[in-house]
């Protein structure tokens, strides 16, 4: 509750600021601009895409953890773990961009800041009497990811603007900062139905504890740098009255499909401590808003 | 003819006590049945449209408020309370006696009211059993005395005497179902720490049938949920002792000491798994006494797994299902195979022990645990960040 709070308060404090707030503009009048069009300051961006991290890539580690824990598969004898093979899980995410500054003739220049979520699963092993893995239990550990990241973005929307090939280039880079955590348990809900349990009082000690063995979470931080490209694809050629009529009502200027390929280099450049190896690569496609 | 037959008619209906209320039954409550009260914490009122199971049989008492009013010309000397097996069939005496009875006069209770010709209203409200809705004259919940587990039946009044000429008033339809769903089978488990997944399969696709005092009917899958009974039972340590753990007296008695069955005592071996027949049987299945010392967990759907918790690592443990269906009816599945909750490897643990040197935040941090820090709070800085900067440009 203390979380949801203090960014309700965070966004309290900033929304007024960020509703003033207003393109900058460099190279004269901006003449690719429709006549009736609302100013354009904003974007946002929700995008999902494949992600699979390289926990394994870390120095020091032996074998493939990461792959032999959440393995969904073996290319070779199962007896190595690195024959283990992870698919790929979906990552969703947010982007806000303020287009501060536009460039005239170019495109415009802006800060973005998003945030996203993905998690791996698997079944846990028990621990054997020698401290090793044996046969997997019922009972899951998973690995959750909540990627943040701050990056300077270039939309290069010259040839949208001034032809009528609708598509906008893009380039992004920035620093990100990935809060994941480890859990082993979890809600004991399962198949979509609530578990309740016995009256008898010698149960509800435990069994209503929200602190019952198992579930406690490890958590931790890893820094790094995010770099993008990709290409915008907009919408507004298809029914220009709709896109119009949308931008008098509500203000978006322009809507578009995107494509773009993500590289996330999260070893923990920033940190004086060793880091979780969140590193990824991939595309990752959305749907894209400017207001 | 025409003639002859209203003629008829009108002498039939003069002489026959008129009803000036169309509803002489209102539903006040049921109370009694052990579904009240069998999901932790919580309190179920059950509705006059739910039928009634076999466990609502048993315990169970129907409140209705009557209202009867006759101001015919012949006014009835008595009531009795009957149940049909039609909406309407307990006015003709055929229908009440010999091969052909269609109806029933309720035998226990209160079933039969004088009311006073003079003032010919009769207001009262009365508490039948449920079991004498369903079987009027032993009381039995097997059946309805046509020989049917599911369906409805139907109450009524009827003035005294009984001939031809009693008037049935409107009657109140009653659903019930005395029929236990299906088994669930193929009951399995893995252990994890401190837990135990259990799985289990259901075929069963039975619909329910419940009917409104009215008599509108409404079908829907005959599924409420499925238990989850653990033997041991929760929060019982075999341990290998021969002193009572403190369970129940009368089920330890009635095994004679034959320990595989742990109701309290102590089964013969130290982390032993019970070996005999699981304690909960299709015998005691409906002694909720019994049911609810050994249930340990509840979903409710059409689930096919559930994970217990609160198992204690070591102990060997096995289960059993027991599917419910929306009368409240339960069936017993066959026990599974025992599994034995241990320490499990999480994902940091495996990480960890192959050389992976990451920082947790309690590492880098202090004792951050116990709580997750929402990345929002650094998106929100980064903002907080930029309008402050906006504003100040703006000011000067």
């Amino acid at each position: 509750m203390k979380k949801l709070q203090m960014f309700a308060l965070a966004v309290s404090l900033t929304a007024p600021g960020l509703a003033r707030a207003q393109t900058f503009t460099i190279g004269g009048t901006d003449r690719g601009r429709d006549r009736y069009e609302s100013n354009q300051n904003f974007a946002l961006e929700v995008r999902g895409g494949p992600w699979l991290p390289n926990v394994d890539d870390e120095p020091g580690v032996r074998g493939c953890p990461f792959a032999s824990y959440f393995a969904d598969s073996y290319d070779g004898p199962t007896t190595n773990p690195c024959n283990a093979r992870v698919d790929d899980r979906l990552m969703v995410s947010l982007e806000f961009d303020w287009q501060a500054l536009r460039i005239n003739y170019v495109g415009t220049l802006g800060l973005g800041v998003s945030v996203g979520y993905s998690s791996l699963s698997a079944f846990a092993p028990t621990t054997q009497s020698d401290g090793s893995a044996g046969m997997r239990t019922g009972q899951r550990s998973s690995l959750h990811v909540v990627p943040t990241y701050a990056v300077a973005v270039f939309r290069f929307d010259a040839i949208a603007r001034h032809t009528v090939v609708p598509i906008v280039p893009y380039v992004k880079a920035g620093f990100g900062v990935d809060y994941w955590w480890v859990s082993i348990g979890g809600d004991p809900v399962t198949g979509g139905s609530q578990v309740y349990h016995s009256t008898d009082p010698r149960l509800l000690p435990e069994s209503h504890s929200d602190e019952r063995p198992g579930t406690e979470a490890v958590e931790g931080l890893t820094t790094g740098l995010r770099y993008a490209a990709g290409v915008m694809f907009r919408l507004d050629f298809l029914e220009p009255r709709v896109q119009r009529a949308w931008d008098l009502e509500m203000g978006v200027n322009h809507s578009y499909l995107f494509a773009e390929y993500s590289v996330a280099d999260m070893r923990g450049q920033f940190s004086s401590s060793p880091s979780l190896n969140l590193s990824w690569s991939n595309f990752t496609f959305g749907v894209a808003l400017e207001f | 003819m025409r003639s002859v037959v209203v003629l008829v008619s009108v002498a039939v209906a003069c002489a026959l006590p008129e009803v000036a209320s169309a509803q002489v039954f209102t539903f006040v409550s049921r109370t009694g049945s052990p579904r009240e009260t069998e999901r932790a914490g919580t309190t179920t009122t059950l509705l006059p449209t739910q039928p009634i199971g076999i466990r609502d049989c048993q315990d169970e008492t129907w409140r209705f408020r009557v209202n009867f009013r006759s101001n015919g010309t012949s006014a009835p000397t008595g009531l009795e309370y009957w149940i049909g097996a039609e909406m309407a069939t307990c006015g003709m005496s055929v229908n009440r006696t010999g091969t052909t009875q269609r109806c029933w006069r309720i035998e226990g209770g209160r079933p039969r009211q004088n009311i006073t010709p003079t003032i010919p209203t009769y207001s009262d409200m009365i508490d039948i059993p449920a079991s004498r809705l369903i079987d009027p004259v032993n009381g039995n919940c097997t059946a309805s005395p046509t020989g049917s587990a599911t369906g409805s039946v139907y109450l009524s009044l009827l003035t005294v005497p009984l001939n031809d000429m009693s008037l049935q008033t409107p009657a109140y339809a009653i659903s019930f179902d005395l029929q236990a769903p299906d088994a669930p089978t193929n009951p399995r488990a893995t252990g994890g720490e401190s837990e135990a997944t259990v799985e289990w399969s259901y075929q069963g696709s039975t619909t329910s049938t419940t009917t409104d005092g009215g008599g509108s009917t409404s079908t829907s899958r005959d599924l409420y949920g499925f238990w989850i009974l653990c033997d041991p039972a929760p929060g019982v340590i075999t341990d290998g002792g021969t002193t009572d753990d403190g369970g129940d007296a009368a089920l330890d008695a009635s095994d004679s000491g034959n320990n595989d069955r742990n109701f309290g005592d102590d089964a013969g071996t130290i982390g032993a798994c019970g070996t005999g027949a699981f304690p909960v049987t299709d015998q005691n299945l409906n002694q909720e006494s019994v049911f609810r010392r050994y249930q340990c967990g509840f979903v409710s759907g059409g689930a096919s797994q559930a994970t217990v918790t609160g198992l204690t690592n070591g102990q060997p443990y096995r289960f059993a299902v027991v599917a419910q269906d929306l009368a409240g009816n339960r069936t017993l599945s066959t026990a599974s195979s025992c599994v034995v909750p241990g320490p499990v490897t999480d994902f940091w643990e495996s990480y960890r022990g192959a050389g992976g040197g990451a920082k947790t935040l309690a590492c880098a941090a202090g004792p951050a645990r116990g709580g997750h820090v929402f990345p929002a709070a650094w998106i929100a800085a980064f903002l907080a960040g930029a309008a402050v900067r906006l504003r100040r440009r703006r000011v000067r």
